[in-house]
């Protein structure tokens, strides 16, 4: 007897689709498992046989062939389980292969027959109503997760009765509905919003412009002057998540086990701040079975490098490609797997190796040393960086007042509205912001005055700025001008913008 | 000539007190006699000990004489001992001065004034500015400027005389083929052309710390007024300024704060008894024989600048300020205080010391 279940696997942060095929005939008993399955699968024999008798069925002593098909693509993960024991039931004739047609089932199995959580579950559902599924069977505890996706009915299940009951007719189990608790939740936490920002306000300043176009940002300041802090309001200001990207960034997320216990959609948009000894597979992604890293952990949201001259040479530069691509391909032995990367590169360092530069009473670093330190970070990585800010230390006037400044609320209405005029702009181009205009863009939406144009090209040999500064100027100068909602590209604009281009850093 | 390959092999000695080096020479008698004396003889001059006398045995078995000094011929370096005409006079006038000197260009010309600005390789920012124009007035009205070509004041002030047609001179403590530190590679080639290299060191030699303080020694001999724009009262500079002062040259100081640690060794100087100086006409009166009634070259521009930036202007110090102190003390909003800023580099009036500090480059007068 035959029978075919339909689960899914996981590329990069996508779904793709596996039948899993049983057949029980006649001959010497064994229990094949066959497919291209890594380890953790091969071992589903086990836990499918004692969960099949554990759960009161007889399991037939006859020869069981369990195939997962397509053949030759790698199968990993123990999401399987579930689907192979309904395989080998419907193959037995306990359930009515009927019910199986355009469900989807996936779940790993425990010994006594209980179905526990997997990895993955809402690209895989998103995936499958892509597909035109209508049903899905998945471990109770991933209701939530399956639910946030429309249109497809989550059948939560907590046990392998359970599930063999509900296609059998016998107990029906209904679509589970979400609480209602699940909906979006105010952005601030964890006390980073603006409004506790003392002082500050060029750091201010340049935080907003960033968020505005897209830039990415450095910022340079003393330790303990609340660049961490700062870096932890961006996501505040930056627009909320779309339906869309929230089921983007949830998706990876869910694909990377992170989802959290209540397994609910991400609202907020991702803060992500690895420590500086992190290796470059862990910010790229990969592994043997590749795994989403930092970069795509904070797709749509922020990347925060503390410290960033102490991060070794490899893991920044390994930054370089998917800053350019917002995307990133790893390549491994079992396949190629592409992981979304847009994210707003955010970095933080000292002006010198013991923090005081510029204040020579408390700097005791030599101009050698203070070189090197700069030096830790490479030119084409700089080029990446559109602004940088200087966090002062803050004195203890600013301190000491109990003045609120601006809330980040406040400032997240002006960077919407930014970005609304940036978007109406690249309107079917495939950009967004200003910081991803390329040369001839930049020719397009930054064109100058005469009179403007003659300042800042004598701006530029005055100020011995290099071609790729010109450019980072121009893209700021024309955030800034979007702010102030001008067409034209203002002296103001391009001064400021001169002044985010820090020659000291950036050379 | 054959003489000259032995000493140049006797300077190229490595050694431990670099003024010994001319008095064993003299006690010996000749330097052809140093290398050929055998381990007794060599004890028995006055000024060998045993363990020099293995040294210098050792050295003369590592080295080809013949090869090395055919080497040396072929780079295009002078050697000029110390009975040689060329050997600067101001050098010769002074006790413990070098057997010999390497040099790369022109020394010290004897008929024009020389001074020697030196200080802090960490300098401030105060202290560029001084540097800068301190080389570049001297060296426009003549004055040879006379450094170790370091970071910071030294380099600075070198490169400041250059810029201004002046003639310059370092003095390294090293092997005058090897540019250091490297940064100063452009400054070192500069050099060549107008001005020297010399060091009393053989060629290759490696610059180790050990070595500067007496070339120090070199600096102050060769000027004839020594200016310490920023030193810490435990510097190298000091020791500089001590060399000057046994061999009897003028020292001034560049005032400034008491309260900022750069200019704490000259504060003390000039408690000492050392001349202030502010800007280069008083140097030149320093110097004297027909320099003193030179103008004061250091006289202060008039410049129209529009209100916000002389607004920014009027904050702004040498020391480093940030723009937000700077926005905080104008009272005008920060972009604006940004914009002037900004506009105020472009001119050349500030600079920024580091991200978002700026600081006042050029004195004028705002109308």
């Amino acid at each position: 007897m035959f029978s075919s279940v339909l689960s899914f696997g996981i590329r990069g942060i996508e779904g793709f689709c596996v039948n899993v095929e049983a057949d029980i005939s006649d001959g010497m008993p064994m229990f094949e498992l066959v497919g291209y399955l890594s380890g953790e699968v091969k071992e589903a024999r086990e836990r499918v046989r004692t969960a099949l008798k554990n759960s009161g069925f007889d399991f037939p002593v006859k020869r069981i062939t369990l195939n997962l098909s397509p053949g030759n693509v790698r199968k990993q993960g123990t999401g399987y389980d579930l689907p192979m024991a309904v395989a080998i039931l419907a193959a037995m004739g306990a359930i009515d292969k009927a019910a199986l047609s355009k469900t989807l089932i996936i779940g790993e199995l425990k010994l006594n027959g209980d179905v526990g959580g997997i990895n993955g579950v809402l690209p895989m559902v998103i995936c499958g109503r892509k597909m035109g599924i209508k049903r899905c069977i998945v471990p109770a505890d991933n209701a939530a997760e399956g639910a946030m996706v429309r249109d497809v009915e989550i059948i939560a299940v907590s046990d392998l009765k359970q599930a063999a009951d509900h296609l059998n007719g016998k107990e029906v189990i209904g679509p589970y509905i979400p609480d209602e608790g699940s909906g979006p939740k105010p952005v601030e936490k964890g006390g980073a919003d603006l409004k506790y920002v003392k002082g500050q306000a060029a750091a201010r300043r340049g935080l907003e412009i960033a968020a505005c176009g897209m830039h990415n940002l450095l910022m340079v300041g003393a330790p303990g002057a609340g660049k961490s802090m700062l870096a932890k309001c961006i996501p505040g200001i930056l627009p909320p998540l779309s339906g869309e990207e929230a089921l983007e960034v949830s998706s990876i997320y869910s694909v990377a086990g992170l989802l959290g216990d209540n397994r609910k959609l991400i609202t907020e948009r991702p803060f992500v701040s690895p420590h500086h000894t992190v290796t470059d597979v862990a910010m790229t992604g990969g592994g043997t079975y590749p795994r989403p890293g930092n970069i795509s952990l904070s797709h749509r949201g922020v990347l925060f490098l503390d410290e960033m001259p102490e991060f070794s040479r490899y893991t920044l530069e390994v930054l370089r490609q998917p800053l350019e691509d917002r995307k990133i391909t790893v390549s491994r032995n079992y396949g190629t797997y592409v992981y979304p990367a847009d994210f707003m590169l955010v970095g933080a360092m000292n002006p010198c190796p013991c923090g005081a530069y510029p204040d020579l009473s408390k700097c005791s670093c030599t101009e050698t040393a203070r070189k090197r330190y700069m030096s830790r970070l490479s030119r084409p990585l700089l080029d990446r960086m559109d602004i940088c800010v200087d966090v002062m230390k803050l004195g203890y006037d600013d301190m000491l007042s109990g003045k609120m400044a601006e809330s980040s609320g406040e400032v997240r209405k002006r960077v919407i509205r930014t970005q609304k005029i940036q978007s109406e702009r690249f309107l079917g181009t495939g950009m967004m912001f200003n910081s991803q205009m390329g040369a001839d863009e930049i020719l397009e939406y930054c064109s100058l005055k005469p009179e403007v144009r003659e300042w800042f090209s004598h701006a530029l040999k005055k100020l011995d700025i290099s071609a790729r500064g010109y450019s980072k100027i121009l893209k700021v100068a024309r955030t800034i001008a979007d702010i102030d909602e001008l067409e034209e590209i203002g002296r103001d604009h391009l001064a400021e913008a001169i002044q985010f281009n820090n020659s000291y850093i950036m050379g | 000539m054959e003489e000259l390959k032995y000493e140049y092999w006797w300077a190229a000695m490595p050694r431990a007190h670099p003024g010994r080096v001319k008095a064993v020479a003299e006690a010996a008698g000749s330097t052809r006699r140093l290398y050929e004396a055998d381990r007794e003889e060599l004890i028995s001059i006055d000024g060998i000990s045993e363990k020099y006398a293995d040294d210098i045995i050792r050295k003369r078995s590592e080295w080809d004489i013949d090869r090395e000094y055919d080497k040396f011929l072929s780079m295009g370096i002078d050697f000029i001992p110390w009975y040689d005409p060329r050997y600067p006079g101001r050098l010769r006038e002074v006790s413990g001065h070098p057997f010999a000197i390497f040099t790369i260009g022109k020394v010290p010309a004897e008929d024009k004034p020389s001074v020697a600005i030196i200080g802090a390789r960490n300098c401030s920012e105060y202290g560029r500015m001084v540097a800068k124009n301190f080389g570049s007035d001297l060296g426009s009205q003549g004055v040879q400027v006379v450094s170790g070509m370091a970071y910071g004041i030294d380099g600075l002030s070198q490169t400041a005389a250059l810029d201004a047609g002046g003639d310059s001179f370092a003095v390294l403590g090293c092997g005058v083929n090897i540019c250091y530190p490297r940064s100063n590679q452009g400054l070192y080639e500069r050099l060549k052309v107008s001005g020297g290299i010399i060091s009393e060191y053989g060629i290759y030699t490696e610059p180790k710390a050990n070595l500067f303080p007496a070339r120090n020694r070199i600096i102050s001999a060769l000027s004839d007024v020594v200016i310490v724009v920023e030193a810490r009262t435990e510097s190298g500079t000091m020791i500089t300024v001590d060399m000057a002062l046994e061999q009897g040259r003028e020292v001034a100081v560049v005032p400034g704060r008491i309260t900022d640690p750069l200019s704490t060794g000259c504060i003390m100087l000039w408690k000492q008894g050392a001349l202030p100086v502010t800007c280069a006409s008083d140097v030149l009166s320093l110097l004297g024989g027909g320099y003193e009634d030179k103008r004061c070259v250091n006289s202060i521009p008039v410049i129209k600048l529009p209100a916000d930036e002389k607004r920014a202007y009027s904050v702004l110090e040498p020391y480093a300020k940030s723009v937000g102190e700077i926005s905080d003390i104008t009272g005008m909003d920060l972009r604006t205080a940004v914009c002037a800023l900004v506009e105020l580099c472009i001119k050349g009036l500030a600079h920024e010391a580091s991200s978002g500090y700026y600081v006042r480059v050029k004195e004028c007068r705002v109308v």
